[in-house]
Parts: structure tokens; sequence; C-alpha cells
């Protein structure tokens, strides 16, 4: 037995829990409340919020760090959310990082269109709190 | 006495208890648009307020009493209400 | 006890812990639809299965639960900690019927008063959550059940302060909603209605409603009670009670939460409000709540029931944490967008039920994996497809497919063609969750359990019959062991070297074959430590409760296995030292946060094995042991000089808590207290031929380090030869032994030692240790076997050694029990009976 103190580490076999401390998820969207929003209830919850406010700068986001999920928007300046995720599929280092797309609309072609640019689940803004944290933690839990 | 009759207004000071109700009653279905004075009320029997709310009686003088203005006042006629044709 | 009773007992128990376990993981996630169906399936096996005995109160209290249940997987009831904690209590009444049913075939005789109060319980909470009578009652309703209808017509005024107020309160909040229907003779009683109304503390609404029979009930008659009354208040469900004692049956009090109060009914909207809604909702979907509160405030001069939304929902926002889900309620209740199709299969709609979240994940990455199939887009996709999928099927199943899906998913690519994920996504699906939901061990029997592939069997047998084959092969090693007895004679005394060879040669394959048997025994004896573990979560949870703190609880390699027996031994010393760390370990949370760590303080439990042993260890990230303190107080206690504590580093100074007669906390804690402290647990351990580490560090936390034998069953002892007697010593203490000349002797005062390879190495006599005669001729040299004792090297002075051999250890019983420094007795193969020794006891 070692004098080390164990502290929490992902490397950890068989664990009950499936969220790990540092998990990250980033978040795309235009709106600051929004960014706000889900920072708030995920950084309570323990995990890691890293933000962007475009498709472009989440990719920069994407390749600077590993991102355990993304949750991106549908409509955002210089390169939208569908554009985003069919970039990152196309990056074989991105390409397995499941996403979540997030908006307003709601009729069956959008919810098909996000599935098909690449995205794992479709939530409807608004967005509500518990639904939210269940889906993110749901998506980022880690097998260890 | 907590209730006071004149010709035409009951007025009702502190404690209205229920030994009240058949003396008010009678008085109401005599009285000709009645008026009901509660500015010195701090409280109304369940059966006085009863009887209050079914009669035509008008509220001339609110109560300041924070639970008879805020609850039982809307349950009797405001003083600028027409006077009831007659009785049901 | 009854063949059938037999039976139910284990499985009782059984249904019982699965049911507490689904209770906890509900608690901690209301929205996990599985647990509730787990739990309201065990409880409802439970009573269909207890309905076979005689034992009413049992049946009736899982009725009444099963109710509640009912409710809860409805969603007409909140799973709040106050129900929880009322449903486990139930449980725990349960779980003592079962032990008396178990001990003496029956009910305890206060089981229908207790039941009773159970049954009370859930019934109060049923009442007060009881859902207006169906629809064809409605008219009924009117005059029987009030419901809570009547806040759909609560007085604008009213309905805003209720929602301010709850608003501000925050998530859980609720209100009191009481209907009060006096009996129109009540006057006659000398009860006043709004009299004992106005008693109520923190009234937020009071509203009267005329009976609609009050003309029949002798219309003018002044002493008839013709009002009901419709109360809002922020008060405790005790309050409403003790003020309602005499009236109870004439009162309905609910609890609301926000949503409810926000049941308004529309009316028809005015023709310009899908403009202002939609602008609205545009606001509130990027959760600009500033904006959101403008837009209300334009509309809030308002008549219609825009003006009323508008003056709601400003309400709500001006809460300073506003209920998202309150604002969102109320824009959707003016009318869903009008894209909002649901569209029945493959898209999430909106109204999707949270409880089936991970299959719809599921079901949605099927959908992707069978779209446009073969397209580059597809061949993008799959990635993540597979990766979602690893993530979910681990949390929905607690499998990992990985590999499988691995698999599948460079078939997929290979092919350019979806089937083989989807073949393997419906495999790994299909048999899952039943079978993993059966396959669990209970606390009372032990499981034959080979690894279990899907469709492969289990087998439930009673431990008693496990231990009868278990005793019958340690009778076959002691029968085993007679035969060198035998071939020794055969050669001796009758001179037959060839028969001595073949009893020999029999003996290497009896040997053989016991020893195969014996794993194969062990191995169903052997329970995964999960079914020890399973108890904590529940225990931390109360405790955390109680104590104010707040504390997750990780688990790690519940499934490492160990014979059941160790793990039993283990309940008791566990439970102590996660009590100690609960009590005296972990910081109340504003104590943490000042201290700059995370509120929430994690106590991890983990077990794995290391060779031969398991090991289980218990850490947390508290206060740690003050070795400082720890010093002083051994001083105070007397339990060592200054000079000894002065010359202790850290390290050394926290060991000092498994000394007897330790106990570093001043007075005595309700939790940890109770004069069991860590050197019982020492003792514990050791006795199971375990050993404890402890390590701490000051603020940053403690941990503790059981390490066991794996089984208890089958141990090696070297046998010596002390005063004719023979007497056992565990071979895993045992380093060699060694003949030592008088002359190498050396005395210090009065102990004596030896050199043994530049190291001194100090002798006990077991001839004097053990009070048997001294020798009576003196020696020439000494057999001294060498033997490990806490890390350091120590020699007994024996008469002479005998051999190596493997025996079944049996506990000290009848008066032997209490004698320390024993650790069990054998029967050899010639019948002698043996004494092996507890040597950390002895010395």
């Amino acid at each position: 037995m070692t004098n080390a103190l164990p502290t929490p580490s992902a490397a950890e076999a068989g664990a009950r829990r499936f969220t790990w401390p540092g998990t990250r998820v980033l978040v795309v969207d235009d709106a600051i409340t929004i960014r706000l929003f889900c920072r708030q209830i995920l950084e309570k919850a323990g995990f890691e919020v890293i933000e962007a406010i475009n498709g472009l700068e989440g990719l920069e986001q994407l390749l600077q760090g590993t991102i355990d999920l993304i949750v991106v928007d549908v409509n955002m300046q210089k390169m939208d959310g569908y554009e985003m995720l069919r970039e990152v599929r196309r990056q074989p280092v991105l390409s397995a990082i499941p996403a979540v797309m997030m908006s307003t609309k709601s009729k069956p072609e959008d919810v098909d269109k996000a599935y098909a640019a690449g995205a794992n689940y479709y939530l409807f803004k608004p967005i509500r709190p518990e639904p939210f944290l269940a889906c993110v933690r749901l998506l980022t839990a880690t097998v260890q | 006495m907590t209730i006071v009759y004149d010709d035409h207004t009951v007025r009702c000071s502190g404690v209205c208890p229920i030994e009240e109700a058949p003396q008010l009653l009678e008085w109401l279905q005599n009285a000709a648009d009645p008026l009901v004075d509660l500015s010195d009320c701090t409280y109304l029997h369940t059966a006085i307020v009863q009887i209050l709310h079914e009669s035509d009686a008008r509220l001339v003088a609110a109560p300041t009493d924070p639970f008879l203005s805020r609850w039982i006042v809307p349950l009797i006629r405001p003083a600028n209400a027409q006077a009831k044709e007659s009785q049901r | 006890m009854d063949h059938l009773l037999k039976q139910f007992v284990p499985e009782a128990r059984d249904l019982l812990d699965k049911s507490s376990e689904a209770l906890l993981t509900l608690e901690k996630n209301p929205a996990d639809g599985e647990a509730i169906n787990r739990l309201f399936r065990s409880v409802h096996t439970l009573k269909g299965t207890a309905g076979i005995f005689e034992i009413p109160s049992f049946t009736k209290l899982l009725h009444a639960a099963e109710d509640i249940l009912n409710l809860v997987r409805e969603d007409q009831l909140a799973l709040d900690p106050e129900l929880v904690d009322q449903l486990l209590a139930g449980i725990d009444v349960l779980a003592h019927w079962v032990e008396w049913l178990h001990e003496k075939g029956e009910l305890p005789n206060d089981a229908a008063s207790v039941g009773e109060r159970c049954v009370a319980v859930y019934r109060q909470r049923l009442k007060a959550s009881a859902p207006a009578p169906a629809a064809a009652a409605v008219d009924e309703a009117a005059e029987t059940g009030p419901g809570a209808n009547w806040l759909a017509t609560l007085p604008e005024a009213d309905q805003l302060a209720a929602v301010r107020l709850l608003a501000e309160l925050g998530n859980d909040a609720r209100l009191l909603a009481i209907a009060y229907d006096p009996d129109p003779q009540c006057f006659y009683n000398g009860e006043d209605p709004l009299f004992t109304v106005k008693q109520m503390p923190g009234v937020l609404s009071v509203a009267m409603e005329w009976r609609q029979d009050w003309q029949t009930l002798c219309e003018g008659d002044p002493f008839s009670c013709r009002v009901r009354l419709r109360v809002l208040a922020d008060a405790s469900r005790d309050a409403a009670g003790e003020l309602f004692r005499y009236v109870s049956e004439q009162v309905d009090v609910r609890e609301v939460r926000l949503a409810e109060l926000l049941s308004f009914s529309v009316t028809p909207l005015p023709a310009d409000s899908e403009a202002i809604v939609a602008q609205w909702r545009e606001d509130a979907a990027d959760h600009d709540w500033m904006a959101l509160a403008n837009a209300a405030e334009q509309a809030s001069d308002r008549e219609d029931s825009i003006g009323s939304s508008a003056r709601l929902i400003r309400t709500l926002l001006e809460a300073p944490n506003p209920p998202i889900d309150g604002v969102v309620a109320i824009i959707e209740r003016l009318g869903a967008s009008p894209e909002a199709e649901p569209r029945p299969g493959d898209s999430p709609v909106r109204q999707l039920s949270e409880e089936s979240l991970g299959a719809l994940v599921l079901q949605v990455q099927q959908a992707i994996i069978a779209t446009e199939p073969g397209s580059q887009e597809w061949r993008n996709r799959l990635a993540a497809v597979v990766e979602t999928l690893g993530r979910v099927v681990y949390v929905e199943f607690q499998r990992d497919v990985r590999d499988e899906l691995e698999q599948a998913f460079e078939a997929t690519l290979a092919a350019n063609a979806a089937e083989p994920l989807l073949t393997a996504l419906s495999q790994i699906l299909s048999p899952a969750p039943a079978i993993a939901a059966e396959a669990s061990v209970s606390a009372a029997a032990a499981t034959v359990d080979t690894p279990r592939r899907d469709g492969e069997k289990v087998l439930k047998v009673e431990q008693s019959r496990v231990d009868a084959i278990m005793d019958l092969v340690g009778e076959l090693v002691v029968a085993k062991n007679a035969l060198p007895y035998l071939a020794r004679r055969a050669e001796n005394e009758f001179g037959c070297r060839e028969l001595a060879r073949e009893i020999k040669h029999q003996y290497g394959a009896l040997d053989r074959i016991s020893q195969a048997m014996q794993g194969a025994i062990m191995h169903i004896r052997m329970m995964p430590v999960g079914t020890l573990f399973q108890r904590y979560p529940r225990l931390v949870r109360d405790l955390s409760r109680k104590l104010g703190k707040d504390i997750e609880l990780v688990i790690e390699g519940e499934d490492t296995e160990a014979d059941k027996n160790v793990i039993e031994a283990l309940s008791d010393p566990l439970l102590h030292i996660m009590r100690n760390s609960l009590d005296h370990g972990i910081e109340l949370p504003d104590e943490r946060g000042a201290a700059g760590k995370r509120r929430t303080a994690q106590i991890k439990l983990k077990a794995f094995q290391e060779g031969d042993r398991v090991c289980i260890e218990v850490s947390d990230d508290g206060r740690g042991i003050d070795p400082a303190h720890i010093r002083r107080k051994a001083v105070e206690k007397g339990l060592i000089d200054e000079a000894r504590a002065a010359g202790l580093n850290d390290r050394e100074s926290v060991q000092l808590v498994f000394m007897a007669g330790f106990s570093t906390r001043d007075e005595a804690s309700d939790l940890s207290g109770r004069g069991v402290g860590m050197d019982v647990v020492r003792t514990t351990v050791e006795h199971m031929g375990g050993d404890i580490a402890l390590d701490s560090e000051v603020g940053r936390g403690t941990r503790i380090l059981l390490r066991l034998p794996l089984s208890m069953a089958v141990t090696r002892v070297m046998m010596v030869e002390v005063a004719d007697m023979l007497i056992g010593i565990p071979m895993d203490t045992v380093i060699e032994t060694v003949r030592v000349p008088k002359g190498s002797l050396r005395r210090f005062k009065q102990a004596e030692m030896f050199t043994l390879r530049e190291a001194l190495v100090p002798l006990v006599r077991m001839r004097e240790r053990l009070a048997l005669p001294r020798h009576e001729a003196e020696r020439d040299s000494e057999a001294v076997l060498v033997c490990r004792l806490y890390g350091a090297p120590i020699g007994l002075v024996v008469d002479d050694f005998n051999v190596g051999i493997e025996v079944v250890l049996k506990p000290m019983t009848g008066l032997l029990a209490g004698l320390p420094g024993y650790a069990g007795t054998a029967v050899l193969g010639n019948g002698q009976v043996l004494l092996v020794l507890n040597l950390k006891e002895l010395l």
C-alpha cells in the first residue's frame, strides 16, 4: 500500500458511476444565454464545458482537445450546425464523437436532416434542464 | 351587542358570533336595500358570512382586518352594485 | 419449517434487496423508468408469493406499497425523499418479518399493529395524491371528491402570489391545497370552518364555494353550513393535520407543485396571439429570459388569456432562479408550435417520456444505420453511432459491448451494407435484461454460476447443501491424509515396500482429485462482494441525510469474488469502517467548501483480487486523521508514554487508532461510537487470517485497506511437535526451519535471540508460551521455526518439525470457543486433533 491518496480517475476499473469528473462537453450556439444555461446545468453536474459561438469555432475547439460530446445549435453565422457536423463526421480523428443537435425546428424532416448530417440525438428548444442533463449523462457514459 | 341595526345599515364591530345570525337574517329579510358597515369588524362567523353573501346587503364600509378584507369582502355585494329588485 | 416457506424466505430476501436497490436508484434519478419497473415488479412478485401464506399483515403492507408505486409509475405521485424514507421503512419492516418467518415460521406478535401504521402512512399519501375521479364521475366529484380542480379557478391575484412563492422556493417546493367541505350540521358542534381556516399558517388563498344542494338544506336556515372552503397555503402537512384533526374526514389535503398551479384553462386565444406567442417561444428557445420578461411585460396589461399568461411569465421570471419548466409549460399551453407534428416511429417527439430515453436513443441509432446505407455520408456517420451505442448499452444494460460493436462496424464497412451492425445490435438488445435481472445472487442462496452466456441456466441452491458437500470433501481430505500413515505402517510394521509404494501412488491420485473437488466447490461458494456492497448505498444515504452531509458513494469491483464466509465475516468490520468515515472522516458541506473542496464528499468502496487474497479498500476524501491529535489522545489515554509518542512519525502515529481502548472523538457519537473501535475491526480481520492497513493525510482523506484470504476453507499448516503434542502453524506465516546450535543463542536480559543471516531474530519458547513442562535435559541444538509476524521475523523454539499438511480448519467450539491464541482445530488422518495457532493472538 502506498502513501499516495486515491483521486478518482477515469482509468480505474469497474466503476458503477458512469460520469467521470473531467468529462468534456462542447456547446456550440450563437446565443450566449443558451451557452450559459448549458454551462450552468452541466458544470453543476460535474461536467467540463467548452463553448463555441459557431460551427467554425466549434471545429477549432474540437481539434484542440479531447471532447466527449458535442451539443450544437442549427442556425449560426459562418458555419451552421449541419455543416459543422458533416465536417466532424468527415474527419477520422473526430468522427466518433457523439453529437446532440438542438433546435426549435420540430418538423420530422428537420429531425431527419440533423441525423443525416451526423447528429445522434435531437432536442427541441426550449431545452428543459432535466431532460437535457439526462441526455448528456447518457451520451457521455464512459465504459471503463 | 356586536351588531347594531338602524334603518338602513347594519354595523358589525369586533367579533361577530353565530348567536347574531338569526336576528341578522330576519333584519336583512325585512330591510329594503340594506347596507353593511364592517369598518370596526375584526371577524365574522362562517354563518354570518353566509347570510351576508346570500342577502342583498351592500358593503358601504370595508373592514381593516387583512383576512376579512382579502378573502371575505369579495363575497359581499359592493356598494356600487345595483340594489336587487326582489328577494329570490 | 414448512417446505414452501423455506423457498419463500430466500426469494423474499432477494426481492426486498432488489426493491431497496431500485428505490435508491430511483431516488437519484427519478426518470429511471427501468428502475421503477424493477421496483414495481419486485413488490408485485413478492405480494403474489406472499399470498400463498397466512400472513395478512405482510400482504396488506405490500398491497399498500404497490398502490403507491402504481401512482409513482404513472407520474401521479412524486417520489420525494420523504416518500423514499417511508417506502424504505416499509421494506425494513418486511425484511424483519421475513427473518421472523425464517426463524419462527410466523410473524411477530406486533405485526398487525406495526403493519397498520405503515399502511396508514401509505394510505395518507395515496389519499393526498388521489387524482380527480375518472371522467365518468366528474359530476359526482363536485359533490364527493373535491380533488384539486378548484385550483384552475383560483383568483388571479392568489394564483400569482402562490406562483411567485413557489418560483422563489425552487424546484421541489410544494404548497398545500386544502379542500374543506364542512358538514352542514357543523355549527351545532360549535365548529366555525372559517375560523379554523384563519388559524392556518401561510395562507395564500381562501375561496368559498356554495354547496349546490344548499337550497334543499333548508333555505335561509342560519344554522346550516352551506359553504365549502378552498385554501391554498404554504404550510406543512403536519400543521394542516393538527389544525383539522377533528374534521379530518371532511378535509382533503394535497401537495401541489408549480406545474399544477399553472394548469389554468386557456380561454379562446385572441387573434393577435400567434405573433406574440411565437416571439415568446423564440425567446424561451434561446433561454433569453431578459427578452422574454420584456415581451411579457408589454402584454401584461391585457385582459385576455395572453395577458394572464404574460403576468404569470413575468412573475416566474422575477424569481432568482426562474423555473424554466414552468415558463415553457405556459408557452406551450398557449398552443404548441404549429410545426410540432408528432410522428410515430423513428424520431423523438416533443413529449418524449424520459424513462425511455435510452431506448429512444438506441432506436434513433438504428434508424441512422438504416439511412442511405452505402453512401459516403452514411460511412462517415457510423463511428459516432457505434460510440453512442456502446455508451448507451453500457448505461442501460450494464454491459460493455464495444468489442462486438467494433467487429460489426468493421464488417459493415467492409460489406458497405447496414446488416452486420443491425444484426449485432438486435442480438445485443434482445436477450439481455431479463437474464441479468434474474442472475443476481441472493444473500441466502449460493448460486452455481459458471460464466454466463446467453441462455445459460442459473441454479439457486441453499447454502446448507453446498456446505454439506464442503464438509464431505473436508472429510475426504482427512481420509486421504490417512494413506501416508498407512503406507508408513505397511513399510515399517509389515515390511511391504511394494504395497507402501502402491498406497503412495494411490494417495497421489486421490490427492489430485480431492484438490480439484475442493477447487470446484470453493468456486461455488464464491460470491461477488457486490452482495456485501449492496447495503452501503442505503447506509450512506440514510446517514448522510441524518448528518447533513453530502456524500457520493462510488463502488468499484463489485464483481470481485471471495468465499461466502469471508464475505460474511467482512460485513461488520466494513460497516464500522464506513460509519467511521461517514461520521468522522467526511466534513460538513460548508466546511468542505471553506477548505476549497468539492462540497460533495466521496467515499469509495473498491474490491479487487491480489494473488490469493481479496482486497477491499475504503477511501474517502474527508478531513483525514490528524497524527498530532492521535498522539496526544494516545498519551492522554495512557496507551503510550510521551517519549514514545514523540518518537513516532506521522504515519506510525495514525496506526495508533488500532490500539485497544482508543477512540478519537471526545464524545462518542451516535453513529460510530458504541465502544467498538478500530481495534475490534483489526482483531476481526486478523482472526480471519487477513490484515489491515491505514493511510491518512490531513485534509485529503483516509484510506483503509483490508486484505483477506479468498477462502477460509482449506489452510496449509506446518506441523510441529511441542511436548509430545502436534501443533499447527499457518503456512503463510512460516519463513523457514532452522536448527540453531546451543552456542549461537544470545540472551539480552529476559529475551533470547539468535542471528540469522546477520539479522537478530527474537526467540519464543513454545513450551513456555503454551504453559507446557520444560525440557528435562538441556539440548545441544534447538529446532526453530522462523515465522513472520507484523513484518518482522520471530523464531519459535519447538521440540521438532513435522510435515506441512492441508487441513480443513474448524473454528473452536464449545468450551474452547473463547480461547485466544488458536485459529481453530483440524482432524488429522489418524484421527488425532490438531490445534492450529493464531500467532498474532498468541504472541
